[in-house]
Protein backbone atom coordinates (compact mmCIF):
# COMPACT_ATOMS: atom_id res chain seq x y z
CA UNK A 1 0.00 0.00 0.00
CA UNK A 2 3.02 2.17 0.55
CA UNK A 3 4.10 2.45 -2.65
CA UNK A 4 1.17 2.57 -4.23
CA UNK A 5 2.49 5.71 -6.17
CA UNK A 6 1.15 7.68 -8.55
CA UNK A 7 1.25 6.60 -12.25
CA UNK A 8 2.01 2.98 -11.18
CA UNK A 9 -0.25 0.18 -13.07
CA UNK A 10 -1.24 -1.36 -9.99
CA UNK A 11 -1.89 1.90 -8.08
CA UNK A 12 -5.08 0.41 -6.42
CA UNK A 13 -6.42 1.38 -2.96
CA UNK A 14 -8.35 4.92 -2.42
CA UNK A 15 -5.77 7.28 -3.73
CA UNK A 16 -6.81 10.87 -4.47
CA UNK A 17 -6.63 12.80 -7.68
CA UNK A 18 -3.26 14.80 -7.03
CA UNK A 19 -3.79 18.44 -8.45
CA UNK A 20 -1.03 18.18 -10.36
CA UNK A 21 -1.57 17.13 -13.60
CA UNK A 22 1.54 14.69 -13.73
CA UNK A 23 0.55 13.03 -11.10
CA UNK A 24 -2.46 11.21 -12.65
CA UNK A 25 -1.25 11.32 -16.64
CA UNK A 26 -0.22 7.85 -17.04
CA UNK A 27 3.60 7.64 -17.59
CA UNK A 28 4.95 4.61 -19.18
CA UNK A 29 8.63 4.30 -17.90
CA UNK A 30 10.89 4.39 -20.84
CA UNK A 31 13.06 1.57 -21.73
CA UNK A 32 16.10 0.18 -24.33
CA UNK A 33 14.76 -2.26 -26.22
CA UNK A 34 17.74 -3.53 -27.37
CA UNK A 35 19.01 -4.22 -23.96
CA UNK A 36 15.96 -5.54 -22.98
CA UNK A 37 16.04 -8.27 -25.59
CA UNK A 38 19.56 -8.79 -25.53
CA UNK A 39 20.49 -8.39 -29.59
CA UNK A 40 24.32 -8.46 -29.50
CA UNK A 41 25.06 -6.33 -32.12
CA UNK A 42 23.19 -4.40 -34.47
CA UNK A 43 23.57 -4.40 -38.08
CA UNK A 44 23.34 -2.57 -40.86
CA UNK A 45 22.02 -5.22 -43.01
CA UNK A 46 19.02 -5.36 -40.54
CA UNK A 47 17.04 -2.94 -42.66
CA UNK A 48 13.68 -4.09 -41.33
CA UNK A 49 14.67 -3.24 -37.83
CA UNK A 50 17.10 -0.04 -38.66
CA UNK A 51 13.86 1.37 -40.52
CA UNK A 52 11.70 0.86 -37.13
CA UNK A 53 13.81 3.79 -35.53
CA UNK A 54 13.95 6.57 -38.49
CA UNK A 55 10.92 8.91 -38.77
CA UNK A 56 8.32 9.93 -41.24
CA UNK A 57 11.72 11.68 -42.59
CA UNK A 58 14.07 9.15 -42.48
CA UNK A 59 15.42 11.06 -39.53
CA UNK A 60 17.01 9.06 -36.75
CA UNK A 61 14.42 8.89 -33.85
CA UNK A 62 16.59 10.66 -30.86
CA UNK A 63 16.98 8.83 -27.44
CA UNK A 64 14.95 10.65 -25.57
CA UNK A 65 11.95 9.67 -27.60
CA UNK A 66 12.81 5.65 -28.44
CA UNK A 67 14.48 5.36 -25.05
CA UNK A 68 17.35 3.66 -26.45
CA UNK A 69 20.68 3.45 -23.97
CA UNK A 70 23.46 5.44 -25.45
CA UNK A 71 25.95 2.94 -26.20
CA UNK A 72 22.61 0.98 -28.06
CA UNK A 73 22.04 4.64 -30.00
CA UNK A 74 25.73 4.98 -30.71
CA UNK A 75 25.66 1.59 -32.70
CA UNK A 76 22.61 2.40 -33.96
CA UNK A 77 22.95 5.42 -35.83
CA UNK A 78 26.56 4.18 -37.09
CA UNK A 79 24.53 1.01 -38.68
CA UNK A 80 21.70 3.49 -40.10
CA UNK A 81 24.57 5.90 -41.99
CA UNK A 82 25.69 2.45 -43.43
CA UNK A 83 22.97 1.41 -44.92
CA UNK A 84 22.37 4.57 -45.80
CA UNK A 85 25.58 4.78 -47.89
CA UNK A 86 24.88 1.35 -49.78
CA UNK A 87 20.91 2.81 -50.05
CA UNK A 88 19.27 0.02 -48.14
CA UNK A 89 17.87 3.22 -46.31
CA UNK A 90 17.06 6.71 -47.62
CA UNK A 91 19.14 9.65 -46.33
CA UNK A 92 15.60 11.90 -46.55
CA UNK A 93 11.73 11.57 -47.57
CA UNK A 94 9.19 13.58 -49.07
CA UNK B 1 43.60 -12.12 -38.58
CA UNK B 2 41.12 -9.46 -39.53
CA UNK B 3 37.79 -10.47 -40.48
CA UNK B 4 35.68 -8.58 -42.99
CA UNK B 5 33.36 -7.92 -45.06
CA UNK B 6 32.83 -6.15 -48.15
CA UNK B 7 29.32 -5.14 -49.99
CA UNK B 8 29.00 -3.58 -53.23
CA UNK B 9 26.03 -2.60 -54.93
CA UNK B 10 26.09 -2.98 -59.06
CA UNK B 11 23.49 -1.53 -61.69
CA UNK B 12 20.40 -3.85 -62.43
CA UNK B 13 20.65 -3.58 -66.18
CA UNK B 14 24.24 -5.76 -66.34
CA UNK B 15 23.79 -8.68 -68.76
CA UNK B 16 24.02 -11.93 -67.03
CA UNK B 17 27.69 -12.43 -68.32
CA UNK B 18 28.71 -8.93 -67.00
CA UNK B 19 27.57 -9.95 -63.83
CA UNK B 20 28.68 -13.55 -63.45
CA UNK B 21 31.96 -12.08 -64.96
CA UNK B 22 32.11 -8.69 -62.32
CA UNK B 23 31.69 -11.01 -59.09
CA UNK B 24 33.69 -13.89 -59.95
CA UNK B 25 36.52 -11.46 -61.32
CA UNK B 26 35.92 -9.63 -57.42
CA UNK B 27 36.01 -12.46 -56.00
CA UNK B 28 39.21 -13.92 -57.63
CA UNK B 29 41.30 -10.70 -56.92
CA UNK B 30 40.30 -10.52 -53.68
CA UNK B 31 41.90 -14.31 -53.00
CA UNK B 32 44.57 -14.01 -55.60
CA UNK B 33 46.07 -10.79 -55.66
CA UNK B 34 45.44 -9.30 -52.06
CA UNK B 35 45.64 -12.18 -49.95
CA UNK B 36 41.97 -12.56 -48.63
CA UNK B 37 41.24 -15.88 -47.48
CA UNK B 38 38.15 -18.12 -46.66
CA UNK B 39 36.32 -16.01 -49.02
CA UNK B 40 32.10 -16.52 -48.94
CA UNK B 41 30.64 -14.41 -51.64
CA UNK B 42 26.99 -14.10 -50.61
CA UNK B 43 24.42 -12.53 -53.46
CA UNK B 44 21.58 -10.98 -52.15
CA UNK B 45 19.92 -10.50 -55.34
CA UNK B 46 17.81 -7.59 -57.00
CA UNK B 47 16.49 -4.74 -54.36
CA UNK B 48 14.81 -1.41 -54.74
CA UNK B 49 17.26 1.38 -54.05
CA UNK B 50 16.06 3.53 -50.95
CA UNK B 51 17.04 6.74 -53.12
CA UNK B 52 17.96 6.42 -56.97
CA UNK B 53 21.47 6.35 -57.74
CA UNK B 54 22.54 6.73 -61.76
CA UNK B 55 19.22 6.88 -61.93
CA UNK B 56 18.53 3.13 -61.35
CA UNK B 57 16.06 2.78 -59.07
CA UNK B 58 17.23 -1.26 -58.58
CA UNK B 59 20.25 -2.52 -57.50
CA UNK B 60 22.18 -5.35 -57.60
CA UNK B 61 24.04 -6.63 -54.34
CA UNK B 62 26.98 -8.75 -53.60
CA UNK B 63 28.34 -9.58 -49.92
CA UNK B 64 32.11 -11.05 -49.36
CA UNK B 65 33.19 -12.43 -46.61
CA UNK B 66 37.02 -12.94 -46.33
CA UNK B 67 39.66 -13.31 -43.52
CA UNK B 68 43.06 -10.76 -44.26
CA UNK B 69 46.20 -10.14 -42.31
CA UNK B 70 46.41 -6.69 -43.68
CA UNK B 71 45.10 -3.68 -44.15
CA UNK B 72 46.34 -3.37 -47.58
CA UNK B 73 43.88 -6.23 -48.62
CA UNK B 74 41.05 -3.68 -48.05
CA UNK B 75 42.76 -0.72 -49.45
CA UNK B 76 43.86 -2.44 -52.76
CA UNK B 77 40.53 -4.10 -53.49
CA UNK B 78 38.74 -0.95 -52.73
CA UNK B 79 40.98 1.26 -55.22
CA UNK B 80 39.96 -1.55 -57.82
CA UNK B 81 36.36 -1.34 -56.97
CA UNK B 82 37.08 2.89 -57.35
CA UNK B 83 38.19 2.09 -60.73
CA UNK B 84 35.24 0.17 -61.77
CA UNK B 85 32.63 1.48 -63.39
CA UNK B 86 30.23 -0.89 -62.63
CA UNK B 87 30.32 -0.41 -59.09
CA UNK B 88 28.22 1.90 -57.74
CA UNK B 89 28.47 1.68 -53.84
CA UNK B 90 30.64 -0.49 -51.79
CA UNK B 91 31.41 -0.76 -48.09
CA UNK B 92 34.27 -2.62 -45.77
CA UNK B 93 33.37 -3.35 -42.22
CA UNK B 94 35.64 -5.45 -39.46
CA UNK B 95 33.96 -7.96 -38.89
CA UNK B 96 35.81 -9.06 -35.88
CA UNK B 97 35.65 -5.74 -33.61
CA UNK B 98 32.14 -5.96 -34.49
CA UNK B 99 32.37 -9.78 -32.99
CA UNK B 100 34.43 -8.62 -29.92
CA UNK B 101 31.45 -5.45 -29.30
CA UNK B 102 29.08 -8.30 -29.74
CA UNK B 103 30.78 -10.16 -26.97
CA UNK B 104 31.16 -7.24 -24.39
CA UNK B 105 26.99 -6.77 -25.27
CA UNK B 106 26.77 -10.51 -24.33
CA UNK B 107 28.36 -9.83 -20.78
CA UNK B 108 26.92 -7.10 -20.13
CA UNK B 109 23.64 -8.50 -20.74
CA UNK B 110 24.15 -11.65 -18.30
CA UNK B 111 25.23 -9.33 -15.97
CA UNK B 112 22.26 -7.13 -16.28
CA UNK B 113 20.20 -10.19 -16.00
CA UNK B 114 21.59 -11.28 -13.23
CA UNK B 115 21.30 -7.99 -11.06
CA UNK B 116 17.36 -8.17 -12.06
CA UNK B 117 16.31 -11.53 -10.89
CA UNK B 118 18.61 -10.43 -7.36
CA UNK B 119 16.61 -7.55 -7.23
CA UNK B 120 13.04 -8.38 -5.58
CA UNK B 121 10.07 -9.19 -8.20
CA UNK B 122 7.94 -6.30 -6.69
CA UNK B 123 10.08 -3.41 -8.07
CA UNK B 124 8.18 -0.70 -6.82
CA UNK B 125 7.74 2.26 -9.54
CA UNK B 126 9.22 4.92 -7.99
CA UNK B 127 9.17 8.06 -10.44
CA UNK B 128 7.44 11.81 -10.07
CA UNK B 129 10.09 13.26 -7.26
CA UNK B 130 7.84 15.58 -5.91
CA UNK B 131 6.07 14.07 -2.40
CA UNK B 132 2.85 12.75 -2.20
CA UNK B 133 -0.03 15.07 -1.52
CA UNK B 134 -2.63 13.50 1.12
Amino acid sequence: MANGRAGGRGAKGAKKKSFYKKDYLFKRKKYCKFCDSGVPFIDYKDTKLLAGYLRERAKIVPRRISGTCAIHQRQLTAAIKRARHLALLPFTQD
Amino acid sequence: MRQYETTILTPPNLAESELEALVTGVEKELGERFGGQKVVVNRWGKKTLAYPIRKFTEGYYVLYEYEADSESCVSGLEARLRLNENVMRFLTVRRDEERKAEEKMRERSAKRRKHQEAEEPDTAETFGDDEDIE
